[in-house]
């Protein structure tokens, strides 16, 4: 089967003042239908940079896509026309934030919003818009959608305000949905209410999932398949059993070893030393090189090449096999 | 954890020193052209007003009637004035006392401003109303004429007018510094500090107030050009320096009365005034934008 | 048992909230904390872990008094802490230190690490200039800093490194107590097990005796001794980390343990979840009887009505619910 969306070796950098960003550098994935993609990285990985270049929705300059491809259907995102992103984004993709409040607009009401995607991209007439846009709110779990329609998104808890973000993102049926660290802002049994709703509606609808977060745990229960970044690279990429039981990269596995986990008992975590380097201020090689254990002379200088492991899993790493 | 000290401190910068975010705003500073040229001129004519006794061509009050409103000449590179005085010296001395108005002022507002909007501020609750309330009402007189009672009652004398200008601009300041304050003290490093025991008032001193001086300094470039024309106005209506001592002012004022007959005598001291604020202006700006953190991190 | 060195009290920390202008008589509280009983033991790690908006920040707070009390007592070695004022309880702070959320927050941008070190100590002690010297080196190798990383400002490190800067500045006057708010949760996750093994090395070389706040379960769970879970200003359930987890009783633990993604995927694909419905209610406006009633899947009439105690279920085991205590009593 075709994937849906298939990037290769994405570079963005920001041109600014001070130099030279190096937000994504040479970054590669690919999803199918019904599948979920982790993007898993800590803050300035690059983990939404990369979707927000894809979709075109970073002002350039600064931002300048170096080289790269983003496949989805037939159009390469990065050469499309303004006009031919527009038509894809909020239509056959969709995306939902971290923060629901930022993307929704306070003085509008719900429904107002929620039709508008609809009578844009689809040319419904406003009563087939709020038709639908009622029914979406229903599958989301919003009791008594009609009156949510009439309400502002103030009178909305955090956690309803991203249920409704997710029924705007559903309401074009896209072949996928990006979430930028959805349940971050939330609380964790909310959260988990979340996280089983996106579950349920890929399940019903098809949908691609490309799930950005720096929560392991998320990773592991919603995740076909990750993508580990760091500091603009992409270190390891594969199965979410291959990463988590198979990891082939030393900063993977000394992620996994050294987050706290509820179900095991460790007198002590193994910390990672240090902490992630200055985008301004990268050498050539492998950005984790400081902090790695098992580095090797040529990590500081050379970034390695791909090493493909069973399947699709793909790591970068000048060592050839992890030391467990 | 000895292994993590290599590349904890491979993290740090390579200079030993240390660079404060004054340094920081300074070198940020240093690229605005247009605040460096700006600071530069003013650097220039503080230089000029401190060495103006040393280096002034003729004395300030030196007559000579039979120069009656003369064009520039190479004697007398302004001109002289309805006196007969050079006009150079005259503008060189008042800048001497429109600058020291100024800056004098200035501190003097800074000095009451500051220190009352960072008591209110910190303190807050009904001592912060009642202080802001008072400050309210000040604002609501017509100062001014309070600067010109008080002139007329004490006598004219530069001090009094240094201390009655800067009364006039503390409000605006002790709004602002109150502004800030109430901000910082909700910073993790003030409330850090209450609860290791600092003192009230180690907290305001060492804490908020250098915290808002950025702001202050910058309001402060604003200040003087308004003292700078308050005085101007004072002198305007006579009230300002005494004669035969001249601020570009009272210089401003004289060339006016001759304005048709030799336009040189308004045209210096009033473009000395005009470069003066210009460049206090531009300082102020790129003051601004080199100490707002927001800049500090692009 | 051991020595107990905090004792918190029936603590309430209700703040008026102003509705309208001129509606004096209709004063509304919000009940950030409501009646807070807890003890601290030396050498203990107490974690405190709840939802945001439940009140372990305010009772944190509260006890170190950055906020007042409305009602209850907190001492501290035996001294009645609420009690104190004015120069008593400046002198009286050294015993019991916070370290802050935000690294980024919690030092001020202004000063050196040396100016920030050596605060607290010009506060409370007269020290010479060769003993405050000391003193400072010795904070700082308590948490592998560097001698050098003195001259410089906070902007100059990292998150992680500004952390210990923090704790560092918690431990120049030897306090006996640490107060931990969610210390790592700005913190990139690389990093944040470096600051806790920092923190649980440092309380145990110094026999300090800690609460440990934070929303993060899996992190309270690696840090604490005890657990102690909020809910809307209360606290519904007490234990040891070990059997609060395996065997959380309060419906509520159990939603919240049940919740926690685990970074395993075959085991959180099977995991069971003890699904609660709805959100937090405003604490403005809580449910009368037990505050969880709202959400809560065992809820009956009784507790619509009837707020439910804390008492205790087994040794050093507390849990607030009727349904709990009355499986209890019928066993």
């Amino acid at each position: 089967m075709a994937p849906i969306l298939d990037v290769r070796n994405l570079k963005a950098h920001f041109h600014t003042r001070r130099g030279v960003v190096r937000a994504v550098d040479g970054i590669g994935f690919s999803l199918e239908k019904g599948e979920t993609l982790g993007i898993v990285g800590e803050s300035g990985s690059g983990k939404s940079v990369t979707q927000l270049s894809i979709l075109g929705l970073l002002p350039t300059p600064p931002l300048k896509i170096e080289s790269g491809e983003a496949f989805f259907g037939g159009l390469d995102l990065l050469k499309a026309s303004p006009a031919e992103l527009r038509s894809v984004r909020g239509n056959k993709i969709s995306m939902i934030f971290q923060e629901p409040m930022t993307s929704l607009n306070p003085y509008l009401k719900i429904g107002t919003q929620l039709i508008e995607p609809l009578t844009r991209h689809r040319n419904l007439t406003k009563k087939e818009a709020w038709a639908k846009a009622v029914v979406s709110l229903e599958k989301v779990g919003i009791a008594d959608a009609e009156s949510a329609m009439n309400s502002y998104p103030h009178e909305f808890s955090g956690g309803m305000r991203q249920r409704v973000m997710i029924a705007m993102a559903l309401t074009t049926d896209p072949e996928l949905l990006i979430a930028d660290e959805p349940t971050t802002a939330l609380d964790v049994t909310v959260q988990a209410q979340i996280l089983d709703l996106l579950k349920a509606l890929q399940k019903e609808t098809g949908m691609a999932i490309i799930l950005i977060t720096h929560d392991l745990g998320v990773v592991a229960g919603m995740s076909d398949r990750v993508l580990v970044m760091y500091a603009g690279k992409a270190f390891e990429y594969g199965t979410t059993e291959d990463i988590f039981y198979r990891s082939q990269h030393p900063y993977t596995s000394a992620l996994l070893r050294s987050t706290p986990r509820l179900d095991t008992e460790v007198g002590s975590l193994p910390p990672i030393g240090g902490s992630p380097p200055d985008l301004m201020r990268l050498t050539g090689g492998c950005p984790f090189f400081e902090r790695c254990t098992v580095r090797v002379n040529d990590c500081k200088e050379i970034f390695p090449e791909v090493k493909t492991f069973a399947d699709s899993h793909r790591s970068y790493c000048h060592l050839k096999e992890l030391p467990q | 954890m000895t292994g993590t000290d290599l590349s904890m401190d491979t993290n740090l910068k390579e200079d030993t020193g240390g660079v404060s975010l004054w340094k920081d705003a300074f070198r940020r500073l240093l690229k605005n052209k247009m605040a460096v040229i700006g600071g530069t001129f003013l650097l220039l004519e503080i230089l000029l007003a401190i060495a103006t006794p040393w280096i002034a061509p003729y004395p300030f009050e030196a007559q000579n009637l039979e120069l009656w409103v003369e064009a520039p000449s190479m004697a007398h590179w302004f001109g002289t004035d309805t006196l007969g005085r050079d006009l150079f010296t005259r503008v060189l001395y008042g800048g001497r006392i429109s600058l020291m108005v100024g800056i004098l002022a200035s501190l003097v507002s800074v000095l009451i401003g500051v220190t009352y909007g960072a008591i209110s501020g910190y303190l807050g609750g009904r001592v912060d109303s009642l202080m802001m309330r008072i400050v309210d009402v000040l604002y609501a007189l017509p100062f001014i004429f309070l600067v010109i009672i008080l002139m007329v009652y004490f006598g004219r004398n530069i001090y009094l007018l240094f201390v009655a200008l800067g009364m006039t601009q503390w409000l605006t300041m002790a709004r602002i510094v109150r502004g800030q304050v109430i901000s910082l003290k909700e910073k993790e490093f003030v409330q850090a500090a209450t609860s290791m025991g600092v003192r009230k008032s180690t907290i305001i001193f060492k804490h908020l107030i250098p915290n808002c001086l950025g702001p202050v300094i910058v309001f402060m470039t604003l200040t003087v050009p308004t003292v700078i024309l308050e005085e101007a106005f004072l002198s305007f209506l006579g009230l300002g320096v005494q004669a035969p001592m001249a601020s570009w002012g009272t210089l401003i004022s004289n060339g006016v009365e001759v304005m048709e007959i030799r336009s040189t005598v308004l045209l210096f001291p009033a473009t000395a005034l005009g470069l003066t604020l210009f460049s206090l202006n531009f300082l102020g700006d790129g003051l601004r934008d080199a100490l707002d953190p927001k800049g500090a991190k692009d | 048992m051991n020595t107990t060195v905090l004792s918190v009290q029936g603590l309430k920390v209700h703040y008026p909230v102003r509705k309208g202008f001129l509606n004096f008589n209709k004063r509304k509280y919000l009940k950030a904390v409501d009646g807070v009983t807890i003890e601290l033991a030396k050498g203990e790690t107490l974690g405190l872990v709840g939802e945001s908006g439940c009140g372990k920040s305010s009772l944190g707070r509260a006890i170190i008094r950055l906020n007042n009390p409305t009602a209850g007592h907190v001492q501290i070695n035996g001294v009645d802490f609420l009690a104190l004022k004015g120069e008593a309880l400046r002198r009286a702070r050294t015993d019991i230190q916070m370290i802050f959320q935000d690294p980024y927050g919690s030092l001020d941008p202004r000063m050196t690490v040396q100016e920030i070190l050596s605060e607290p100590l010009q506060a409370h002690l007269k020290l010479s200039r060769k003993e405050m010297d000391l003193r400072i080196r010795q904070a700082l190798a308590h948490v592998s800093l560097r001698d050098r990383a003195l001259k410089k400002y906070p902007h100059e490190f990292s998150g992680g490194q500004r952390q210990r800067i923090a704790i560092a500045r918690a431990l120049v006057l030897e306090p006996k107590i640490l107060i931990a708010d969610e210390p790592v949760s700005s913190l990139d996750v690389s990093v944040q097990a470096e600051i806790l093994n920092l923190l649980k090395e440092i309380k145990d070389r110094l026999g300090l005796s800690m609460i440990f706040i934070a929303h993060n379960l899996s992190v309270v769970k690696y840090i604490s001794d005890r657990i102690a879970v909020m809910y809307l200003g209360k606290i519904v359930e007490i234990g040891d980390r070990q059997s609060l987890y395996q065997a959380p009783q309060h419906p509520y633990t159990q939603a919240l343990v049940s919740a926690v993604p685990i970074p395993d995927p075959r085991l959180e694909r099977t995991r069971k979840r003890i699904a609660v419905t709805g959100e937090l209610p405003s604490p403005m406006n809580p449910p009368k009887g037990c505050a969880f009633s709202s959400r809560c899947p065992l809820a009956v009439d009784k507790c619509q009505t009837e707020a439910p105690s804390l008492d205790a279920l087994s040794e050093g085991r507390w849990v607030a619910c009727f349904e709990v205590e009355k499986g209890r009593t019928s066993n």
